[in-house]
């Protein structure tokens, strides 16, 4: 049998696929049948029948949405029965519709007003007057519902469930009376709510950023890649008189399958912020001046260059890059080696050790075949969106979702979560290895152990170590998504996979690791490393230089004498506060290269202003390898300039011609990423080996000093990543300063209820000196043992607790009111 | 010869005698036709409120490219049109416009209003610009405000609020 049928049309045989349905195998002969609550990503349900059609054989028009295709089916879509079908429908639609339009954002895009124009009736018979509804209901952080206007196509609560898997949005009420709504008390804050935006049919959801912004007509539309993770959506972006109005999906199937999460769709108005850095800043004693780009640039020469001459060029250190084009981070690490001449250079400003790994290459849509997802200490919803779609949607598949580590990722899709501190999750997964390499492990439960777990059963109620390997045991195609934060966790992780390539035979085994920055990746590429050239080539054998941490401990101790930050906001991301606070206040000159005077910036001795993503053109390289380019879609405004250009500038000034024009570096860089490329993705980098990387290794579940308060108690803190905590980005952007997490301790309960701890006490986190009060919040998500606290959140800076991982042990207790007061 | 002389002499002097085609400009004005197309004006309803809503659809049915209509939403508390939404910005460049008259066809509340009024000169290019100070009226007009099409904007409302009233019984 063959796999394609053969139908008629109209009188025109078509050709489709197999199970394809009715209307999409009409738009493949040309023929559309207008539709309203079907969508091609969404099952079809056949509520609104716009699609009806007559196909021979039937008594009655069936709606083609819901239709497959048949051999021999003989359908009409034009006939006048169905002529009259269809304006009935729209007249149906219309009765309660109200006349908004003029008022509506929809307007112009809208296929309600298109469809009633193409198909249906020139007037209105409607002389009673309309249904009235709530307008302008506040559906979430960012949509805003208007009850008259929708038709009820479900486009929306589908998408919610089958493609979010979350399930917050439904039908409420029943007949005329009903309409969008969310279970009670329950606010619209899906991640991926803006989705529901793009799909619906009618202007019954909005989008509040783009609110009376402008009409579709007078948008010039750019196509950009998402810079906020390191996904790398596709996007467009729709620019009104030169300001960014709105962004939205640039479908693409191999990334986001025509999705983005609400950080990257609604987290643009900080490009046009009034608080963005708009002229280089020289510090004066205690306050900045602004200055002319050429004094900036010489003051920096002057400066570097007297460092250089007295201390050595090792003494100058360089960090960030992580959210830079190839280009640009190319040009960074030729500024630092060729121009100044330090190996001290680095775009980790998060903690993360390993951003890309060559062993298991991973691809996106490895998670859609997938039948064994693990997820080893990473929360892909916050640092992977997207792409966590995918994982929901093998895990409601009937894919096994395994989440280890010491913050369970909190799906509603079927998952089990196995909480493992992260001291002791090399351990975990290298028991596992060897249980799955022996083939046995069965009559082993009762010695498994849960090393560094806290004690007791996690939610999940299952031995996690049986679980993991009984699901690897039968897999044939598994996807470990890994943070990347420890490399010895990454060994592990690198035998436990081992192990089952050696069990199997055909088996797809990958690896997904989100990098701290949208092109961490990249810059790894670029050679934004103290231990590797670009494209990947280590570099001579004890001529590594220093690290992040590395460098910020020189600093603190001294030892390094000038520091060039380019968009990293240390202070903010960096997993140990201290130190970076000390680095920073010890250094004796400091340049930041940032869009906005962030804490970090406000310690500088000179601030550079740096134009935002979408006045840049480059290429870029997303999580799983992909190189996307992007064209520059903006001017980079009056008075900032784009890291690639300001870094040619300095080297200029410091005398070292990069002899090279933006052509040159963007062939070299095209020619380095062919060379790294296999199977059309860029290759990762080799696992750092035993001996590490040179860094000291994280001082992760050591103590910094004790306290040893009498009346306190410890608890491991995990600084969670959250897709709305951190970044310039979200702070400076009117959409996102109200959404950002604010900072606040997570207990379990059974942990609150031995301190004493009532929701929203403040309680205080101490480690050595360090202590920060923050309000409790308690939730039975959070492990026993544990204390959750946001990253980059809103408020008192955790990180001064941390010592160069995301967790750290602190001693909690509960502050005394009169303290407080 | 003479006699051509004498007619010409002859013609300006029936001339003379004729009615005037010339006016004194600045003091007496033509008379316009009743449907003449003019300077433009935003009109309000007779509560004073501003007809315009800010739609765009006059700036994308000009052929000139001549309008700019920069939409917000209105300040529950003390709006500007009715309904949700207004024109916070609103500019026609007179020295681009042909008075086709589109946009007012185009209007959909009939705010927009292409008066008789044609003394538009002026000095600089700038000038010529009109912004809402001088398009909207500062006089009402007989108009009314539709009923059911532009419902009273009570800002955002949150999502589960009592429903009450709205909901007709
Ligand atoms: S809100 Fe929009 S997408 Fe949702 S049911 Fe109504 S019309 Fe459809
Ligand atoms: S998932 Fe990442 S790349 Fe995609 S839209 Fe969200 S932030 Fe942007
Ligand atoms: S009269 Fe014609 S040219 Fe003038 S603003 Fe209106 S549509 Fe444009
Ligand atoms: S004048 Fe009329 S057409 Fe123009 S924006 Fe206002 S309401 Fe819309
Ligand atoms: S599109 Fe087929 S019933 Fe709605």
């Amino acid at each position: 049998m063959s796999d394609t049928v053969t139908l008629t049309i109209n009188g025109r045989a078509v050709q489709a696929p197999k199970g394809m349905g009715l209307v999409e195998a009409a738009a493949l002969a040309g023929i559309e049948i207008p539709v309203f609550c079907h969508h091609r990503k969404l099952k079809p349900v056949g509520v609104c029948r716009m699609c009806l059609v007559e196909v021979e054989g039937q008594r009655k028009p069936v709606p083609a949405c819901t239709t497959q295709v048949a051999d021999g089916m003989v359908v009409r879509t034009e006939s006048d029965l169905i002529r009259h079908l269809r304006q009935g429908v729209l007249e149906f639609l219309l009765l309660n519709h109200p006349l908004d339009c003029p008022v509506c954002d929809k307007g112009g895009e809208c296929p309600l007003q298109d469809n009633t124009f193409k198909y249906g009736p020139a007037t209105s018979r409607l002389s009673v007057p309309k249904m009235k509804k709530r307008k302008a209901v506040d559906l979430g952080n960012f949509i805003v519902l208007d009850e008259e206007r929708c038709i009820l196509c479900r486009r929306c609560t589908r998408f919610d469930a089958e493609v979010a898997c979350e399930g917050t949005l439904v039908v409420g009420q029943r007949a005329h009376e009903a309409l969008i709504t969310t279970a009670d008390g329950e606010t619209y804050d899906s991640y991926f709510s803006g989705n529901v935006i793009e799909l619906c049919p009618v202007g019954a959801l909005t989008s509040k950023a783009y609110r009376f912004k402008g009409r579709p007509w007078d948008l010039s539309r750019v196509p950009s890649v998402c810079t906020a993770c390191p996904v790398g959506c596709n996007i467009e972006l729709d620019f009104r008189f030169g300001e960014l109005a709105r962004v939205l999906s640039r479908e693409n199937p191999e990334v986001d399958n025509g999705w983005l999460c609400d950080r990257g769709r609604f987290n643009y108005r900080y490009v046009h912020s009034a608080d963005r850095v708009t002229q280089p800043l020289l510090r004066r004693g205690d306050t900045f001046v602004p200055v002319s780009w050429t004094e900036a640039l010489m003051e920096i020469a002057s400066r570097l260059r007297s460092v250089v001459r007295d201390h050595g060029p090792e003494a100058v250190g360089f960090i960030g890059g992580g959210r830079l084009t190839n280009e640009e981070a190319y040009t960074f690490q030729k500024l630092a080696r060729e121009a100044v001449g330090t190996p001290h250079i680095d775009h980790r400003v998060a903690g993360q050790k390993v951003t890309s790994w060559a062993g298991y290459p991973g691809r996106l849509d490895d998670i859609d075949g997938a039948d064994v997802v693990v997820l080893v200490d990473v929360l892909p919803a916050e640092q992977m969106p997207v792409a966590d779609l995918r994982i929901r949607r093998a895990a409601q598949r009937g894919a096994a979702l395994l989440a280890l580590g010491p913050a369970a990722p909190g799906y509603r899709v079927p998952h089990t979560f196995i909480p493992v501190m992260p001291a002791g999750l090399a351990r975990f997964l290298e028991e596992a290895a060897s249980l799955v390499a022996e083939g046995e492990g069965q009559g082993r439960t009762g010695e498994l152990s849960t090393t560094g777990a806290p004690a007791g059963p996690g939610p999940a109620g299952v031995d996690g170590q049986e679980a993991l390997v009984r699901a690897l045991r039968s897999a044939r195609r598994v996807v470990a998504i890994w943070g990347g934060t420890d490399a010895a966790v990454g060994r592990a992780l690198e035998r436990l996979l081992n192990a089952c390539r050696r069990t199997g035979d055909d088996r797809r085994l990958s690896v997904l690791i989100p990098g701290e920055q949208a092109n961490s990746r990249g810059a790894e590429a670029m050679g934004v490393r103290p231990d590797r050239l670009p494209g990947h080539r280590p570099v001579e054998a004890g001529a590594a230089g220093l690290d992040t941490a590395g460098m910020l401990q020189a600093a603190a101790q001294g030892r390094l004498h000038a520091l060039y930050l380019v968009g990293a906001n240390l202070q903010e991301t960096y997993p140990d506060g201290r130190l970076v606070r000390e680095a920073l206040s010890r250094v004796p000159f400091l340049v930041v290269q940032d869009l906005f005077l962030t804490e970090t910036a406000r310690q500088a001795d000179v601030v550079l202003p740096a134009a935002p993503f979408a006045a840049k053109s480059g290429t870029y390289v997303n999580l799983e390898g992909r190189v996307q380019e992007v064209q520059e879609a903006q001017a980079a405004g009056e008075n900032s300039r784009t890291d690639g250009d300001i870094f040619r500038a300095l080297a200029e000034a410091l005398g070292r011609r990069l002899d090279r024009s933006s052509h040159e570096i963007r062939w070299e860089v095209q020619h380095l990423l062919e060379e790294l490329t296999v199977d059309g993705f860029v290759t990762g980098a080799a696992l750092p080996g035993e001996a590490g990387a040179g860094a000291p290794a994280p001082a992760a579940g050591t103590a910094r000093g004790d306290g040893n308060r009498a009346d306190g108690r410890r608890l491991e803190l995990v600084a969670v990543s959250r897709l709305y905590g951190g970044g310039g980005t979200a702070r400076f952007d009117p959409a996102f300063s109200a959404v950002r997490p604010r900072a606040e301790a997570i207990f379990h309960p059974d942990d609150a209820a031995e301190l004493g701890i009532a929701a929203g006490d403040p309680v205080e986190l101490s480690s050595g000196p360090e202590a920060v009060t923050l309000p409790a919040r308690i939730s039975p998500q959070v492990v026993k043992g544990t204390v959750q606290v946001p990253r980059g959140a809103e408020g008192p800076a955790v990180n001064m607790l941390l010592t160069g991982g995301w967790h750290a042990p602190v001693t909690v207790r509960r502050r005394v009111l009169e303290e407080v007061g | 010869m003479l006699r051509a002389l004498a007619k010409g002499m002859g013609t300006t002097l029936r001339m003379l005698f004729r009615k005037k085609q010339t006016l004194k400009y600045p003091f007496v004005k033509k008379e316009r036709a009743q449907r003449f197309r003019g300077r433009h004006e935003l009109r309000r309803y007779e509560n004073g409120l501003e007809m315009c809503i800010g739609c765009e659809l006059c700036q994308v049915a000009c052929p000139a490219a001549a309008i700019t209509v920069m939409p917000a939403q209105n300040d529950p508390e003390n709006p500007n049109s009715p309904g949700e939404r207004y024109a916070y910005k609103y500019e026609i460049d007179m020295l681009r416009c042909i008075f086709c008259g589109l946009c007012e066809e185009a209007c959909p509340t009939e705010a927009l209003h292409l008066t008789r009024e044609f003394e538009l000169a002026d000095f600089t290019r700038e000038s010529h610009i009109y912004g809402r100070d001088r398009l909207v009226n500062r006089h009402t007009s007989p108009f009314r405000v539709p009923e059911n099409v532009y419902p009273p904007f009570h800002g955002l409302r949150p999502m589960h609020e009592d429903r009450g009233e709205e909901t007709r019984a």
